[in-house]
């Protein structure tokens, strides 16, 4: 390999993980904005939307081919709009008159009921779904063998990312959710309904976790606690970022993303304490974000 | 001793967990700081104690305990000065951020197998506890009796200095930041000065309920840092905050659920966390027992 298909590696790495983190990072930065709770509980949406696409992928693929993955994709979509119903209904409608202490630790119980609700029903060993990866095949780019399925994820990833900004800036849906992040009263005031916003946002929010595991999930293949590791990740996406900022997911996740790469290939065992080290002296430097929301 | 061993053991982990929760208590209830540090700081203590018994060869328990708060203290005092600045959800992140390095620089530096606490009390190492030298014990008899009361003694000094704080000056300053931080300021109070002391205070007595922990398991390893745990330790802490040792009661009814629902089945997360689900969404603004009851019925009728 010679230095420039490894620097196009080096490249192609991130952006795939830049695009998995912007879907998950935009998901909590969603419901921040709206509901001002870090919602820790977006780590096991993204393991149910693994596992759901895992099993969708790996019974459909003889019959469909490549349809299973949009076959997939589906399935999570409507599963996670049922989903985010139950849980607004039950859960995230009661939070907004709590301390800040109790919101974290009900989503967090959350977090661990879900998580282990996935060990119950499909149990502890890893589910494979790694059918179009190797169907697929690796593509040769200027002499860098590349899964074309990475390819793949990284321009659907890209296309979701795209759709998502237009959906905040351009629809009617996005203007309603800025305007309530700005003043929940004003907003109120002005006619629009809170709770039905409340209720789509966290729709929004769930849907872009479930696809985020769907997409990631015939490379690593279903694991209880794929999601939490996604989640740790994208903490440091929206400290870096600026919390509640919508522009700071996408500069957050490539920063982050590129991090991870140059520490994984250069001091591999201290991969995590690298991105942290660069999380904490940007905050020493700028405390709120890199892109601060408008206040 | 009136227990058998099973109990007496949950007991002093439950007193264990205990200082952990009143110090950390204290910092919810007067600073209004959520940590999930501790977790890190516990285990910087947990660490001074196995470090110095095993290469130190220090047998000397008061020492030994001394020596962990002191460690703590100073890394809860950088730690304090960095993120102290920040509030809220900023400030929960920081610490989440910071502990993380610990985690990383103590997997680093000592490696993912933790280190075994060779402190057993024998005949070619007889062990000091409150001045007295202790010979041919069985560990299992020392820890049942000395160590027990030496807890109790921790505990007790833990809930007597952390009532002190939370009546005294320093105590009501750092409420009345809480409550505002702009008319504070306006007062003449230094918020980040009184924000930095007490989580340095808090933090330091969680490294002494770390060291001691390491005293009883017998063994320290890096992955005691998960935030898991961190989170754990803040369910503990805001429970029954109207009184100082109120955290105590959280803790030992967190640990004898985890246990009870660990025997009962392996899904016992799935217990823990539609327990605390359920908890803390009945719970009102003061969260206490008799409250608590009261909502769980409310909520469930």
């Amino acid at each position: 390999m010679n230095i420039f298909s490894t620097i196009l590696l080096f490249a192609l790495d991130s952006l795939l993980f830049a695009n998995i983190l912007v879907l998950v990072s935009l998901g909590i930065n969603a419901i921040y904005g709206i509901l001002r709770i870090l919602n820790v509980a977006h780590g096991a949406f993204i393991t149910l939307g693994a596992y759901t696409a895992a099993i969708t992928i790996s019974a459909l693929y003889p019959f469909l081919g490549f349809a299973a993955i949009a076959a997939a994709v589906s399935f999570c979509a409507v599963l996670s709009i049922a989903m985010s119903y139950v849980l607004h209904l039950s859960v995230f409608s009661r939070l907004k008159n709590k301390l800040d202490y109790q919101q974290l630790l009900i989503t967090f119980g959350l977090l661990l009921a879900l998580e282990e609700v996935v060990v119950v029903v499909w149990g502890s060993s890893p589910i494979q779904a790694g059918n179009p990866l190797t169907i697929l095949g690796s593509v040769n780019m200027f002499g860098l063998d590349y899964p074309l399925y990475n390819v793949f994820v990284i321009v659907g990833g890209t296309v979701c990312s795209v759709v998502v900004w237009l959906f905040i800036y351009r629809l009617k849906f996005g203007k309603t959710v800025r305007a309530v992040a700005f003043s929940y009263e004003l907003a109120s005031a002005m006619g629009v309904n809170i709770e039905k916003t409340f209720a789509a946002t966290l729709a929004f929010s769930m849907l872009l976790a479930f696809l985020a595991g769907a997409l990631i999930v015939p490379i690593t293949s279903a694991i209880p606690g794929l999601g939490v590791d996604m989640l740790l990740l994208s903490f440091a996406v929206i400290v870096v970022g600026g919390l509640g900022s919508i522009k700071g997911a996408y500069i957050g996740s490539f920063i982050v993303a590129v991090t991870r790469s140059l520490a994984v290939t250069f001091l591999p065992r201290l991969e995590l304490v690298v991105i942290y080290l660069a999380v904490l002296v940007l905050l020493l430097i700028r405390p709120k974000g890199l892109v601060p929301p408008v206040e | 001793m009136f227990v058998n061993d099973y109990w007496l053991n949950q007991i002093s982990y439950g007193l264990i967990y205990g200082i952990v929760a009143i110090s950390l208590g204290f910092l919810i209830y007067a600073a209004g700081l959520i940590s999930l540090a501790h977790i890190a700081l516990f285990t910087v203590g947990a660490y001074t104690v196995a470090l110095l018994n095993l290469y130190w060869e220090l047998y000397n328990l008061d020492l030994l305990i001394i020596y962990s708060f002191l460690s703590s203290l100073t890394v809860s005092t950088i730690l304090g000065l960095i993120s102290c600045r920040y509030t809220k959800l900023h400030f929960i992140m920081l610490t989440f951020a910071l502990s993380e390095v610990i985690h990383a620089i103590i997997h680093y530096t000592y490696g993912a197998t933790g280190l075994p606490i060779p402190l057993v009390v024998s005949q070619s190492h007889p062990t000091t506890i409150m001045g007295t030298t202790i010979i041919g014990q069985s560990r299992i008899a020392f820890l049942r009796m000395v160590f027990f009361n030496y807890l109790l003694l921790w505990f007790v000094l833990t809930a007597v200095i952390f009532t002190v704080f939370r009546e005294s000056p320093f105590g009501k300053a750092l409420r009345a930041v809480k409550h505002n931080e702009e008319r504070s300021a306006d007062v003449g109070l230094n918020i980040y000065l009184l924000r930095t002391i007490g989580f340095a205070a808090s933090g330091a007595f969680t490294g002494v309920a770390g060291g001691l922990w390491s005293i009883l398991s017998g063994l320290v390893d890096p992955h005691m840092i998960h935030w898991d745990v961190g989170m754990e330790f803040l369910a503990y802490s805001v429970f029954m905050q109207n009184i100082v040792v109120g955290p105590y009661f959280g803790a030992l009814l967190l640990n004898i659920l985890r246990e009870w629902s660990g025997l009962l089945t392996i899904h016992w997360r799935l217990i823990l966390g539609v327990f605390l689900m359920l908890s803390m969404m009945s719970a009102s603004k003061s969260y206490d027992l008799v409250k608590l009851l009261r909502n769980l019925g409310g909520f469930l009728k």
